[in-house]
Parts: C-alpha cells; structure tokens; sequence
C-alpha cells in the first residue's frame, strides 16, 4: 500500500545523516537512562551549513514525491544506488499508483500543489535579522515576529468588552436554560411543610453559601424559651436564666446561643445540644439556686413602649365634658361681668391713676454739674 | 408562620367567639413570636374590642349624624360662643366672624410693641435673642419698681406725655418715652471734601423714626457700657440701662448733652443745604 | 454764642414761640431774675492735666520720655470699688414691696388658723408685718420670687398648704413631730410651701429654726472645726451656727422672750443661771468660737423634758445636699459624709425620727431642682415613700398598680445612712396649681396693676396651659416676667 510512512522513508533516504530509530536504539536508551521519567530529547546539535543544506534537500525531495508521484516511482527504480529492498518497494507502489485511474492521479498531483502553495508561506524559511534590536538575544525562532503588520485590524473581530458581553448573553442562556428545563423538576423533591410542635423547643439556624466553601457556613444558632422546656420549675427556670447571662433576652424571653468552634455543622449543633442538656442539668441541681444573686439584666436595653394615653382620645364623652365645662366657664365670666368682678388690669390702673394724688414736686434745677449725677 | 390550614382551623376562624373566650388570657411574647403549629391562639397582638376606635375619631362619613342633626348642633355651637345663629353675617361662620381690625399684638411678628422689638434687638449680642428678651423684662420690671421720675423741665419730654406718676406702672410708656424725647432729629452728614481745602461739607439729614431711636439707644447704651458693675448676678446690666433710662426722664443724663451738640451742629450747618454739590445729590 | 433757633426742638424763633410761651419755671426765666449777676453758669473744678512720670518739682521733671502721653485715660470716672460682701448684698436683697403698685382692697391679713382652713382655699392672702420682719430674720424669702412687685407680701392658700397646715396643727395638739419632705417639679412652689409653713408656725406663736440654703453647709464654704471629745469625730461650723443663732433671736424674739431657761449652763463662758429669757443665751454668742455651745445649750433648753415648750418647727431648703458625702475634708484628707457636721445631724436625726421633740413640732425639708447634686438614695428613697402612701391611699388607680421601686441590685453608689434618716418621712408632692387658683393669682396681679390683661377664662386657661398645667414659677414667667407687657 502506498502507506505514508513507506513513502516517507523512501523520500528520506537521501539523507543518511540522520540516526538510524531502530528498536536497537530504543533499548540502547532504556538501557542508559534506567531512572529516568522524562522524555528522551535529542542534545540541540549546533546546525552546521551542510546540515541545512541537506535539510533543504530533504524538503525539494518531498515536493517532488507528491507532485508527480509516478516520476519519482521511476526515478527511484532506477536509481543505481538504491537499495534492492527499496527498489522493490519503488516497485510496489508504481504499480498502486498506475492501479489508480487518472482523474484521481490528477486530482492528488493537483492537492499536492495547492498544499504546497499553501504551506510555501510557512516553509518559506526565517530570516534572522542581524540588526534586530528586539530579538537579538532571542533563541526561540516562532517568537521572533517581523511586528509588521501585527495590530492591523481586519476588521474580523470585536473589542474584548464585546465578548465579555456576549458571554454575560451566554451566561444568562444558560441560566434560562436551567430555568426552564431543570428547575420544574424540582417540584419533584418538594415536601410538604409540617411547622415544628410544641415538643420541639430547640429552634436551629443554619447558614447555607449555595454551594460556595464559606468559613461562615458552619455556625449553628439555637434559640430556646426556658419556659418551654419540660420538668422546669419557676426556680429552676430563673436558675437557668441566670446561667445563661447575657444570651437571655429578657424582652422576648428567649435564651439565643451559638457556636462556629467545629469545622462542620454537626459538630457545631451536637456541641450546642450538649450544652442545653449541660444547662438544664446544671439549673435542676438543687445544691447551689442562686437565690442571693439577682437576675442581670443590664446587657439588654428595654425599649420603652409609649402608647397614646387612652385618657387623651378625643371621645363624644371628653367632647361634651369639654364643652361642657366651656359653656361653665362662659356662664362664670357673664356673672362677674354682671357683679363687676371681672378684673380688667389697664382698667384697673386707670382707675388708680385718676384717683390717686400726684405728688407735687418741685422742679429742680441742677447748676454746676449738667449732665452728670 | 401562619396556623396550620387544616378544617380545624377554618372553623374556628368561621365561629362567633364569645365574651369569654375573648378574655382567654393572652399568651406572652415569646410564644407569639414563634407561632407554633399547635398553638391555638391567633398570631396578632390581643385586640382589644372594648377599647375600639371611638366614633369621633372614625372618618367623617361614618358618622352618626343627619344634615338636620348637624345644622341644629352648628346653631347650638354659635349660641354658646355667644353668637346669635340667626344673624345673616355670622350664618355659616362657625366661631364666628372676627372683630375687625385685628388687634396688633395677636400677629406673631407683631406680638411686641414697636419701641421694645426694636430695643431688644440692640441689647442683644451674638444672637442671643432669649437673653436679650429676658433683660427687656428685667428693665421693665426695674422701671415698674421704681419710684415715679422727678422731671427735669429743661430737658421736656416728648409732647402729649402723661404726667410723671403715671409711667412706672405702664414700664413700655416709660421706656418709649425715654427714648423718643431724647433722640436727635437729624445726623451731620459729611460730603468729603467738598466743603473746599480738603474738609467734608457738613450736611444735617433728618432721620425717621425707627433711625431716631436707634441713634438714643446706642448712646444710651455707650454711657451703660463706660458704667462700673455695682453688684453681681444677671441683673447687672438690665439694671443698668433702666437708671440710664430713668436718668434719661429725669434729665441727669449724659445723653441729652449728645442731642443738643448735634442739633447745634445741625442749625450751624443749615446752610449747606443749598449748596450747589449738595442739591442734587440729596 | 446765642442759637437762632431752639436747640431742643430746633424750632425757628419766627415759628411764633416766645419767652412767655416757654414754661415759667424755665431755667432762662431764672436767669432773667438775677439778669446782673456775674456767676458763671458752669462753675467746674478745673482738672489737673496730668503729666506723666515725675511730679512737678522733681529734678527729672519733663525730661522723661512719656509713652502714654496719647493713651486715653480710662472711660468715665470709676468711682470706689464695692467693698467685700456688697456685690453679694446687692445680689440677694430682697425688696418686700413696691410703691407703685396698687394696693388691693380686698387683701386680708393671714389669721393663726387661716393656712389650717379648707374654706380659704384659691385664696391670696397678705403676711402680716411681724411675720414679714420674722421671715425676713430667717431668710425665707428668695431673689428669684417676686415679692419686689407688690404693695404687699402676699402667698396663695393652696391644696397643699391647707394639707400641710392641718398635719402640723395635728402633730403639735398631740405632741407629736410632723416629719416632712416637700418634693416636686421645678417652680412648683416648694420653696414657698416650706415659707408658709414657717409663716403658720410664726403666727400660732411656735420657735422656728430655718437653715436657708443646705448647700452653705455641706460645699465646704464655711469654716468649721473638730468637735473634741466625740468618737466618731463631729465637726461644728462655728461662722455659720453664729449667723444661725442671731437669725434664731430676730426671728422668734417674741417666744424666745417669754421661755425661760431650766438649768444652768456651766459649760458656757458667760455665766446663765436658770429663768434667763432663752433670748439671753441665744444672745451670748459674740464670737465664732463660743457658738456651738451656745447652740448646744440653747437645743437642750428647747427641748427640755418637762418644762413647757411651744411647738418647734426645723425647716431647711434644699434637702439633697445634706444627703450626700459633703465637700470638707477630715485631718487624715478623707470626705466628710454630711451627717458628721453636727447641725446637719441635729437635722437629720430630727428628720429620722431619732430626735424626739417634747412638745411636739415638725421637721419640714424641701427638695430643689435647680442646683441640686444626683442622690440616687434620696431620690429612691422619696419614691418609695410615695409609692406606699399611694397604695395605702386605696389601691391602684386607673394607670396600673403602683409599684414600690426597688434598689437596683447592679448600683453601688446606694448610702445606708441617707435611707435610714428617709425611711418614714411624709412626702408631699406639689404640682401644678388648679384653675382657680390660678385666676385667684392672675386676679391679684392685675389688682396691683401688674398684669394689663382681663382675667377672664380664657386668659386664665391661656396662662396655665402655657405653664405647664398650672406651675406657678412658669405662671408668673409667662403673666409677669415679659417683655409683652
């Protein structure tokens, strides 16, 4: 079969420079580098000129091999310095390749060109400017770029703030997506709500970041009435609540306690558990009921609750009373207007102006000392 | 959490309470806030049927009341304000209508007389305006307790004043009298220099009233100022200016000395008036 | 140079005024009288120019350079300066009547038994003029009240008053000792409260000993001195009972008089054989140093089992300074509590209940709002007292069940001793005046021609909304204490 890698060797043959991938070879290397994980890479030998000759060689056979395949064929078969193995070979793939009808043979001569043409641009070799400033020290050769040309605009694409916008598109198609076919089915795991009873006195809280890994997300909260809990008398329950210290909310009367000592939620809830079982333990023991110590309360700051003074709505009742005591009042005036015991200040002192005695007084003349005391 | 929505609950919230399971003893705080499944009692805060929104406070057209019932109890309103409901000025006002003109002291801005608005303004320093108005009251207070002014009939007061044992009791009289009699009539303008050499032309300018008053106190106010303090306490200074005052009424003050050099000034420069300068720039 | 014109009223002599239009007692029309006389009319003393630095006659006179030849000297002649005391004289005096007001007619004169009668209730009524001068001996009246306003002193026969009055009628018939504390809001009228108390005790002829303003006592402000011989240590404040003991004779001159002395005091300089006048001893102190003894003597003399004795009423204004640490300090530089001065333990014992008075009496203290020190343990303390006596009264009124407030159990700062002299003290709250009242005061001011207004109800309504619901000080900022006369 005319194989690729059969033609490749043949087309590789001018060359006998380089090495011989042998299986001998193979387990030469084994044999040399028995430790080794890495990949064998070949030392970079330094590229003498007759290496790059032979290489350009290599690549003017390689056109010729897939231009006009049927020459090459020939060429080889005879060719006196050929092997006899590998005239055979020649041989071999002449006779496939004149097995192929024409039209084809033309269609893959006419390939091979158009792919050469096309390759030609990247075959065409790398100059290495002498007097580049950028890449004077550059020893990787795909870096080494002529710049020319390199920000024109072919006006074949979008800013890069046009793409972040076409993903955010994306982004919410996909949410849509997850919207529409994925979230009904969740009405499957729906359960119907059953509240908690009165048997349930521990009320939990826990913190949920949606699936982030959050620090915040293994505190446990619990909340307790100290009267819900069983078998409790008042004293205990004061005991308890003088345990609890400032976790009591004397307002709501709620003992709230928390913990984010564990790693895991559990951890956190069994840790919380334990302690009201600690706590009611420790508030039924009858040894020391912390009689002579006073509830404190100081951490909690009891909002005062101000409602409108019902003494203060304007009822019918309070309406009449007031009219009622207005109509008294006006009633009272009228009377002291009628007996003159209505007391009128200007009158009054008018009155005692027109009556009283003005002392008589000499007028005096200050001499010597005009204008001052 | 609301209750559980089951048939039970239904029916209780469908059935007619009685009195006495409305007095059930309410539960306490806690429980409320919890609002357990179980829990028999509503969520809200004990509603109070007794203590409901009295009718007058309820909007106008819940009401009780007819058009005629309304129209007779507006008349009865009238009567007891003392109003005659039948009297075509006042049908329809329901207090009344007010008696014209309108006194001047029930304006807000016009609440104090004129002469004591205008003095307390210049008592006062750095807009203490409560100080101010407590050393008016202090200086009246002063001038009601002292003993009536021995007039001095060199220095006369302002014209049509009553006689000297009528003042200290009627202190905003005293105090506006005071003022008025002492203060100038006109002010010495200078024109710079027009009055040739380099002086300013002296020119008397008549002042108004509020001016005039303004000029009297403010001497009156320099003489309290140069005054050495007697006592101590916040009297001191209120009680300064009412003797200035009081020395104002009876002609022992400095102030009337001012007066009479101005108004000198003033007849001494008559003249100037006529000045060719001056005319047209008056 | 004559004027053309009047320089008065810068008339023109041809507007037509004439000598003759002039008033006749014109100064012009006296000079006509001597028109050949020579004397100048200013005859002024000339002033001395001054030159500065050396005197005229010195050998360095007029060659010093003289850098304040052009400083103005200072404004207006200074005159003396008030000597010690006077500024403070000058601040509290007090003026007990105006001349110009106008005397009311239908004032009366406060009889014995008139504070004690419900039928004088909204009723003012004058204090006599002994107890004027009596008063005035103690130091009841205040500055800040407005007794300079009137022709008269007169007070408002109050609710309270009549309460208070008939409580200490009751206590002295049967020889007990009424032990009040006067409390409320500030310008209720507690002070006057405790003036009228001390006026009825005047009048029904009873010894009055009043200590005008407690903070005196206790700011350390006033010299005072160990009491030898006393474990735990007292101190006496001898300046202080001196001026106490000179208040005490003017004050209650008539009783002291007619009281004489059971035993003789040995321990006194001067020598008191008994039946001296107790006016004698009282009068013995001339000198700080020998006024706590004589304070002592007289005490003991006052309250001496046996002899008959008129009813004594101690009153002092200001309780919550006596009920804290005072300001003076002992040898080793610890505060004094001012139980430990002796005056004010003569006062607090009185007020506890450990002080007996043989004939009777009442110990009366009033609180004040305006300058007073926090005393958690007075102020606890008065509460309570109310709280019981409202429950005692008949049970919780329409606002709930009055609760006897506790101690807060968290609070250090409680004083055992405060609450011991407090525990069964009477508290007499004074609130606002009622309506009547307040037109009977409003009508007194405008029948002395100090308020320009008509008392009709609205303006009296107006006047006791404006004070809060009645509060006399704030009545008489409102109606008296204006510019909007």
């Amino acid at each position: 079969m005319a194989s690729p890698a059969n033609l490749l060797r043949l087309c590789l043959r001018p060359s006998r420079r380089l090495p011989n991938l042998g299986a001998s070879a193979a387990r030469q290397f084994a044999h040399r580098r028995p430790l080794s994980t890495t990949q064998w890479r070949p030392a970079p030998t330094p590229k003498s000129p007759d290496d790059e000759a032979s290489e350009k060689a290599v690549d003017d056979e390689l056109e010729k091999a897939f231009k006009n395949p049927g020459e090459y064929f020939n060429s080889l078969i005879s060719d006196e310095s050929v092997s006899d193995e590998e005239r055979r070979l020649a041989q071999r793939m002449l006779e496939d390749w004149n097995k192929v009808p024409p039209a084809e043979q033309q269609d893959i001569e006419q390939l091979a060109q158009d792919v050469t043409k096309e390759a030609a641009q990247l075959r065409r070799p790398v100059f290495v400017k002498r007097d580049s400033f950028w890449h004077v020290d550059e020893p990787d050769q795909d870096l080494i770029t002529d710049e020319v040309g390199e920000d024109d605009f072919e006006e074949d694409d979008i800013m890069a703030m046009a793409h972040a916008k076409l993903e955010e598109h994306r982004e919410f198609r996909e949410y849509a997506r997850i919207a529409v076919w994925e979230m009904p089915l969740l009405s499957k795991m729906a359960k119907p709500f059953e509240p908690p009873t009165e048997a349930e006195v521990l009320r939990f809280r826990y913190t949920t970041y949606m699936g982030e890994f959050h620090p915040a997300d293994r505190k446990v909260v619990v909340e307790f009435c100290p009267k819900d809990l069983p078998d409790l008398s008042e004293a205990q329950q004061l005991k308890l609540k003088k345990l609890a210290g400032s976790r009591y909310n004397p307002e709501r009367d709620i003992i709230k306690m928390s913990c984010e000592r564990f790693e895991h939620q559990a951890q956190n809830k069994r840790y919380l558990g334990d302690l009201v079982n600690k706590l009611i333990e420790t508030a039924k023991d009858p040894t020391d009921m912390f009689e002579d110590i006073p509830l404190d309360t100081r951490h909690h700051k009891f909002k005062p609750q101000i409602k409108f003074p019902k003494e203060w709505y304007l009822t019918e009742e309070r309406r009449k009373e007031l009219e009622g005591q207005r109509k008294q009042a006006l009633l009272l005036d009228g009377q002291k207007r009628t007996e003159g015991a209505l007391i009128d200040g200007v009158e009054v002192i008018q009155h005692a102006m027109l009556h009283a005695k003005p002392v008589e007084t000499v007028p005096v003349l200050r001499r010597g000392q005009r204008g001052r005391r | 959490m609301p209750p559980r929505l089951n048939f039970w609950s239904a029916c209780r919230a469908l059935s007619v309470r009685t009195r006495a399971l409305a007095q059930r003893p309410q539960p306490g705080p806690a429980t409320l806030a919890r609002g357990l499944a179980d829990n028999t009692s509503s969520r809200l805060p004990p509603h109070d049927r007794s203590g409901a929104l009295p009718p007058s406070m309820l909007p106008a057209n819940e009401q009780p009341t007819s058009p005629e019932n309304e129209a007779a109890l507006n008349q009865l309103r009238l009567i007891e304000y003392g109003l005659s409901p039948l009297d075509p000025a006042v049908e329809g006002h329901k207090y009344g209508l007010p008696e014209l003109p309108l006194p001047t002291d029930k304006h807000t801005k016009h609440r104090y007389d004129a002469v004591i608005q205008q003095i307390t303004r210049l008592l006062m320093k750095d807009g203490k305006l409560a100080k101010a108005q407590r050393d008016m009251a202090m200086i009246l207070n002063y001038l009601r307790t002292s003993p009536p002014p021995r007039l001095d009939p060199s220095k006369p007061l302002l014209p049509g004043a009553p006689p000297a044992h009528h003042l200290p009791l009627d202190p905003v009289l005293y105090l506006g009298l005071a003022i008025d009699s002492v203060a100038p009539l006109v002010k010495i303008r200078g024109f710079k220099g027009m009055a040739g050499g380099g002086k300013s032309l002296d020119v008397p300018m008549p002042l108004r009233a509020r001016q005039r008053r303004r000029t009297a106190f403010l001497w009156i106010l320099d003489v309290v100022n140069r005054k050495p303090s007697k006592g101590s306490g916040r009297t001191m200074f209120p009680h300064r200016v009412a003797e200035e005052i009081v020395a104002v009424v009876e002609g022992r003050s400095g102030v009337w000395d001012r007066r009479t050099q101005v108004h000198k000034l003033g007849t001494a420069n008559r003249a100037n008036l006529n000045n060719e300068y001056v005319k047209g720039k008056l | 140079m004559s004027a053309p014109s009047c320089l008065r009223c810068l008339v023109r002599p041809s507007a037509g005024v004439t000598v003759s239009s002039l008033p006749r007692s014109s100064p012009l029309a006296v000079a006509r009288a001597a028109p050949f006389s020579t004397t100048t009319a200013n005859l002024r003393p000339k002033k001395e120019v001054q030159t500065g630095g050396a005197p005229k006659g010195h050998v360095r006179s007029g060659k010093m350079l003289q850098l304040g030849k052009f400083k103005k000297g200072k404004a207006g002649d200074r005159g003396r300066t008030p000597a010690p005391g006077e500024r403070k004289a000058y601040r509290k005096r007090i003026t007990l009547s105006n001349d110009n007001a106008i005397p009311v007619p239908w004032l009366t004169d406060l009889g014995p038994a008139d504070l004690a009668n419900p039928a004088n209730t909204a009723r003012i009524m004058a204090l006599p003029t002994e107890v004027q001068d009596q008063l005035r001996a103690s130091e009841a009246f205040k500055p800040t009240q407005c007794w300079g306003m009137f022709r008269k002193p007169a007070v408002l026969v109050r609710k309270e008053t009549i309460d208070m009055a008939n409580r200490m009628q009751n206590a002295a018939d049967k020889r007990h000792t009424l032990r009040l504390v006067v409390s409320g809001d500030k310008l209720t009228g507690k002070s006057l409260m405790v003036l009228q108390a001390m006026a009825h005790a005047h009048l029904n002829n009873w010894v009055v000993i009043h200590i005008p303003e407690v903070q005196e006592l206790t700011t350390a402000c006033t010299e005072y001195a160990p009491i030898p011989n006393t474990d735990p240590v007292q101190y006496m404040q001898p300046v202080y009972v001196l001026k106490l003991l000179q208040a005490i004779r003017r004050a209650n001159e008539g009783v002291l008089s007619k009281i004489l002395t059971v035993s003789a005091h040995p321990e006194l300089s001067q020598s008191m054989p008994p039946n001296t006048p107790l006016l004698a001893l009282a009068g013995a102190a001339k000198e700080p140093d020998a006024a706590w003894p004589v304070f002592q003597a007289l005490w003991s003399e006052l309250t001496a089992q046996g002899a008959n004795r008129p009813p004594i009423l101690l009153s002092a204004d200001g309780l919550a300074h006596m009920m804290k640490v005072s300001d003076y300090r002992s040898p080793a530089f610890d505060l004094i509590h001012s139980h430990d001065l002796a005056l004010v333990r003569l006062f607090a014992d009185a007020l506890g209940g450990g002080l007996r008075l043989p004939s009777g009496g009442a110990v009366i203290a009033a609180t004040t709002r305006s300058n007073a020190p926090r005393t958690p343990s007075m102020e606890l303390a008065l509460a309570q007292r109310e709280a019981e006596a409202n429950k005692g009264l008949g049970g919780p009124s329409s606002s709930g069940a009055v609760e006897v407030p506790q101690r807060d159990p968290f609070f250090r700062g409680y004083d055992d001793r405060v609450e011991a002299v407090l525990r069964s003290v009477q508290v007499l709250r004074v609130r606002g005046v009622d309506k009547l009242e307040a037109r009977a005061l409003m009508e007194y001011w405008a029948a002395s021609g100090m308020l320009r207004a008509t008392v009709d109800e609205k303006a009296v309504t107006e006047k006791w909304a404006l004070s809060g619901g009645g509060v006399p000080g704030e009545m008489e900022r409102a109606a008296l204490l204006t510019a909007r006369i």
